[in-house]
């Protein structure tokens, strides 16, 4: 539901508008979660003594309005005449895990439960001229900015490449480059079928994974983490791919740790979200020449 | 039976065919993951049990059969399967492929590219890619509208049934996704079978979504709702 600045037939409390002067009205709110609950965590607070009157009364009351577009959620929570006092009310609405996925929008809103005749809010701009208004059930009497969260019941640790990129065929052609595609759960490298075939005989020896790494997955995860900074703004949107939460919150947890990732190109990133893959991949070459060696003099 | 679902990257491999690829495999009449996947493992068993056939009206006319299989698909899953689960796409797009296959054939031939890409994949994120799908729909659409109180419990969701106009008009509109508020817009279709045509659809999408702009449907008593679509479409009150 979207409420952002819309015009209604009758003066309204909200941050968008001078509809009220001297009044405030005002949210917060948090998600937290736990093994099988979100708790949306609000607090709520008014001045402006006709809407708290009208609360008072129960003619009027506060919602907490969850709406999930991929899980048809979508419920009005009225919250208690009780939990509002002195101009103010807290408190958390219980929603199991498996009700709520992906970008959740959030509003908080007072509106009439009641019809309210000859309605006339204490600070009404000097416009209306003192008119009163007529509310019925369901007309807003004051509204707040609207919140999205992305709600993911997990996320995947990246412990190996494989947890966020894989290759497969190209189908479409024999020979070329790489090209990665990023609107997929994994970063998906597609390799032409000559590289393909390379790809795969390479993947078979363990003793050359290391190599394998170095030479594909971090160009791809360097990609990745390319297209993380260039669609910041289109972070909700993209958070649906496992890769891009899994990455996030890798940076996130990085920067928990106190790294200085906003300085870090992505090559440098890219190579300590997979501890030092060079060295590794160095450490496999010298593997392979030691055998080679042992070979030869026998 | 296990329900068994796609792996991801399997999926995408499938979404991602070209169309020439696609007039091959897709007009195959039994289905042909294994093949095509030349019988790696493409999919999970999941730790649901379903019953070993679910057998799926595939005779008269396709339209027709809309509530019968809804009611089958949704009691083979009922209480198997949560919302977040049902919104999944490895789910959907697998028993379309491979579980319903017949079936898809039957109702969704899948002939045009914009067929294959909303009726056995999902196409989106939103709750409309799920009223789309040719299985998903039927879940859901049973979901959305089965009503314990009802001494015919899936009434309702004969109604959103009569007409696709019905559940585009509803079920894809943002309001419709407030089980109280659909609920009582099909009650309202029920005591007037008169409102019974495609621009009657749209009025009543129309009329509620104006509605929903200056006030907050959800928390409108369901006889406050049918009320107020007796008057504003100027049918007989109830």
């Amino acid at each position: 539901m979207k409420l952002i600045r819309k015009n209604f037939p009758h003066p309204v409390l909200s941050p968008y508008s001078d509809d009220i002067d001297n009044s405030h009205f005002g949210c917060g709110l948090s998600v937290e979660h736990d093994q099988h609950t979100y708790f949306f965590k609000y607090e709520i607070t008014l001045s402006n003594s006709t809407l708290l009157s009208l609360i008072e009364n129960e003619k009027a009351a506060f919602f907490v309005h969850i709406e999930c577009g991929r899980t048809f959620y979508r419920k009005a929570h009225r919250i208690k005449k009780e939990n509002f006092k002195g101009g103010r009310a807290c408190g958390t609405i219980s929603i199991p895990w498996s009700s709520l996925v992906g970008s959740v929008e959030v509003n908080i809103f007072a509106c009439a439960v009641s019809p309210i005749q000859e309605y006339s809010p204490e600070g009404m701009h000097t416009d209306y001229q003192q008119r009163k208004f007529a509310l019925d059930n369901g007309d807003f009497a004051a509204v707040w900015k609207t919140s999205v969260f992305d709600l993911y019941p997990a996320y995947d640790p990246i412990r190996k490449p494989d947890s966020i990129i894989c290759f497969q065929l190209d189908r479409e052609r024999e020979t070329g480059e790489i090209n990665v595609i990023f609107d997929a759960d994994k970063l998906t490298a597609c390799l032409p079928a000559d590289l393909y075939q390379k790809y795969e005989a390479l993947r078979s020896d363990k003793g050359k994974e290391e190599i394998v790494m170095a030479m594909l997955a971090i160009p791809v995860l360097m990609e990745g983490l390319w297209y993380l900074k260039e669609e910041k703004e289109h972070a909700s949107e993209n958070r649906r791919y496992k890769w891009f939460r899994s990455l996030e919150k890798k940076l996130r947890d990085m920067k928990n740790k106190n790294a200085d990732i906003e300085e870090d190109s992505v090559l440098s990133l890219a190579q300590k979200i997979f501890e030092n893959p060079y060295q590794r991949a160095g450490d496999a070459f010298e593997q392979i020449d030691i055998s080679q060696q042992g070979e030869t003099d026998l | 039976m296990k329900l068994r679902i796609f792996k991801q990257d399997y999926l995408d491999r499938l979404k991602r065919m070209s169309p020439n690829e696609r007039g091959n495999w897709y007009r195959k009449e039994t289905p042909w993951l294994s093949e095509y996947f030349q019988n790696q493992n493409y999919f999970y068993d999941t730790k649901i049990d379903l019953p070993d056939r679910i057998e799926l009206v595939r005779e008269g006319e396709p339209s027709k059969t809309d509530l019968e299989n809804s009611i089958r698909i949704y009691e083979a899953f009922q209480g198997k399967i949560n919302p977040v689960q049902a919104a999944e796409e490895r789910l959907w797009a697998f028993l379309c492929h491979e579980t319903c296959w017949d079936y898809m054939m039957w109702r969704w031939p899948p002939e045009k590219e914009g067929t294959i890409k909303t009726r056995y994949f999902l196409e989106g994120v939103g709750s409309r890619a799920l009223s789309r799908n040719g299985i998903a729909r039927l879940w859901w659409f049973a979901y959305l509208t089965y009503d314990q109180q009802r001494d015919n419990h899936y009434e309702l969701t004969a109604v959103l049934m009569r007409h696709q106009d019905i559940q585009h008009n509803l079920i894809e509109r943002n309001f419709g996704r407030n089980r109280d508020v659909l609920h009582a817009i099909l009650e309202f279709l029920k005591r007037h079978p008169e409102t019974n045509s495609k621009e009657d659809y749209v009025q009543i999408g129309k009329c509620l979504n104006r509605l929903g702009g200056v006030k907050v449907l959800d928390c409108m008593e369901p006889a406050e709702i049918i009320c107020c679509l007796e008057s504003k479409l100027s049918v007989s009150k109830t």
